[in-house]
């Protein structure tokens, strides 16, 4: 017998977004488990907190919800998505500014590995300073060498390693060209490894 | 290929996003480049450095709101009145006329002596009085339609519903399906007019769903099938909500009343089902009862649901935590 869901999963992002705008829910919630890793992961690192990543993660898929019936499947949702994503984002860092992030001396903490020990009860506890002990000396130096990069070029960095975006699909989310894109990607390389090795870390 | 050209490659190779032609060209031309070489060992380190960058997930209670949010917009609404406004003021004077329809019917059937307590004031609805004889009235059983549509028509006024009545609420639901009084606590429930072959019934907007997927010609016990259908998902959600609300007070003994109710509300393989079962494993994991969140996150791996990936994840740091 068919497993229905296990149907849906195999549906590719278009055809799910497709469905829910037909008024398939099913599909929505595959949408949301799918991306919520990446998507947040992209917002936390952004905006260098969690409460507001938590904030524009809600409102990127509100706007997704409520702009479904706009949804046309011959786009790609992922740029779609992260296009709204990163607008967004980028409104809300121009609205409090960089201040409380660059007042974190220490990384942004994350919870464990896997992100869900505490994070899941409320935003606030789950990204208090007891939390920081986990992450390995360098992971935590670059999470402090990504605050200090521009926005453009830590945004295109993330959404490659946080989103997993291809050069492609950045470019189209954050509507520049993907040779714009390329040379964002090699000067944010370039600075965290310059940064990292005056930190004493070696390849 | 040249140094200018590899370097240009080295970011795609890294990303993996050559062909495999041009992916051989710049691993041939590293091999006999010691300068590109170290470029391309550098930008690999912070790469696989930025790969072991901890992933976090948004709360489950930001989870909680979107799903609720697709939920509620998840049917194609289709409404008589187009505009908000008019949607609204159009619900508030049909609701108007079904008091007024149910009153008349009432003096001229055999109407039980509770019910005659509603006054003939009650031609809006927000006026309506609401107490213990309104519970009394809603308990008789369904004698004819006019008494059906009265208690649906009737919403409890401004009072704000304290926990001790949604507790009543549940228990109602679990019990005989007739006695559920309708609630209209939640925002999300605004009232919406769907015809039906008898006239007017006014029902949650939000479930015009399961009001079209009903028969045309609604007996008395269909409409209450539908019905209490439509209260025990709507009472089951605001449970969830204001079980993690108290999870975020770390109130762990509250969420857990919250999260059972809601679970006794909800229907098994639905979304409120699998909410209910997370928040009861993370208010038992919060307050440091690793059994039983266990449990409970291994219920959630039963069936297909959102949260499959993170109950997995939970299950075995849990397990691990344990032994």
């Amino acid at each position: 017998v068919p497993n229905p869901s296990a149907r849906l999963r195999d549906l590719t992002d278009e055809e799910l977004m497709s469905r829910y705008a037909a008024g398939e829910e099913a599909c929505f919630e595959i949408l949301l488990a799918r991306h919520r890793r990446p998507l947040f992961g992209f917002l936390v690192r952004f905006l260098g907190r969690g409460d507001r990543a938590e904030d524009v993660f809600q409102e990127v898929f509100f706007e997704i919800i409520r702009a479904k019936r706009r949804y046309r499947k011959d786009a790609k949702f992922t740029a779609w998505m992260y296009r709204i994503a990163r607008n967004r984002a980028v409104d809300r860092l121009r609205r409090d500014g960089f201040r409380d992030m660059e007042s974190l001396d220490q990384s942004v903490s994350y919870g464990d590995e896997t992100g869900e020990s505490r994070a899941n009860l409320t935003p606030s506890d789950a990204f208090g300073p007891e939390e920081l002990t986990q992450g390995h000396e360098l992971v935590q130096a670059l999470d402090r060498t990504l605050k200090g990069l521009p926005d453009e070029q830590r945004e295109v960095f993330l959404l490659k390693e946080q989103a997993g975006l291809s050069v492609t699909e950045i470019a189209a989310a954050t509507e520049v060209s993907p040779n714009t894109v390329k040379s964002r990607l090699r000067y944010a390389l370039e600075k965290i490894r310059s940064e990292l090795t005056k930190q004493g870390f070696k390849p | 290929v040249n140094c200018k050209t590899a370097k240009d490659l080295i970011i795609d190779h890294i990303y993996g996003e050559l062909s495999a032609r041009k992916r051989d060209q710049v691993v041939d031309h590293l091999q006999n480049c010691p300068d590109c070489q170290k470029m391309h060992q550098e930008y690999a380190w912070v790469h696989e450095t930025a790969t072991a960058l901890p992933s976090p997930l948004p709360s489950a209670m930001t989870l909680s709101r979107i799903t609720a949010e697709a939920r509620d917009n998840a049917a194609p609404r289709r409404s008589w009145f187009g505009f908000p406004f008019l949607k609204w003021t159009g619900a508030l004077t049909a609701a108007a006329i079904v008091a007024l329809v149910a009153v008349f019917q009432f003096q001229e059937g055999g109407v039980s002596r509770e019910m005659a307590v509603a006054p003939p004031a009650s031609q809006n609805p927000a006026e309506t009085p609401a107490g213990p004889e309104k519970r009394v009235a809603a308990a008789e059983p369904a004698r004819e339609e006019g008494a059906a549509l009265m208690r649906e028509s009737a919403p409890p006024p401004a009072p704000e519903p304290s926990a001790s009545e949604s507790t009543t609420t549940s228990r109602g639901l679990n019990g005989a399906a007739s006695e559920a009084p309708v609630e209209n606590r939640s925002k999300r429930r605004t009232a919406a007019v769907v015809p039906s072959s008898r006239g007017f019934s006014v029902a949650a907007e939000s479930k015009a769903e399961a009001d079209r997927s009903a028969p045309p010609e609604l007996g008395a016990n269909q409409t209450t099938v539908v019905r209490n259908f439509q209260v025990v998902e709507v009472s089951a959600s605001q449970h969830i909500e204001d079980g993690f609300l108290a999870l975020s007070r770390s109130d762990y003994g509250q969420a857990r009343l919250f999260f059972q109710q809601a679970l006794s509300a909800a229907e098994p393989e639905t979304d409120p089902h699998h909410r209910a079962l997370l928040g009861l494993a993370q208010a038992n994991e919060a307050d440091g009862k690793p059994h039983d969140a266990l449990r409970y996150y291994r219920l959630l791996t039963d069936d297909p649901n959102p949260h499959l990936e993170l109950a997995q994840e939970k299950i075995r740091e849990l397990s691990a935590q344990i032994n």
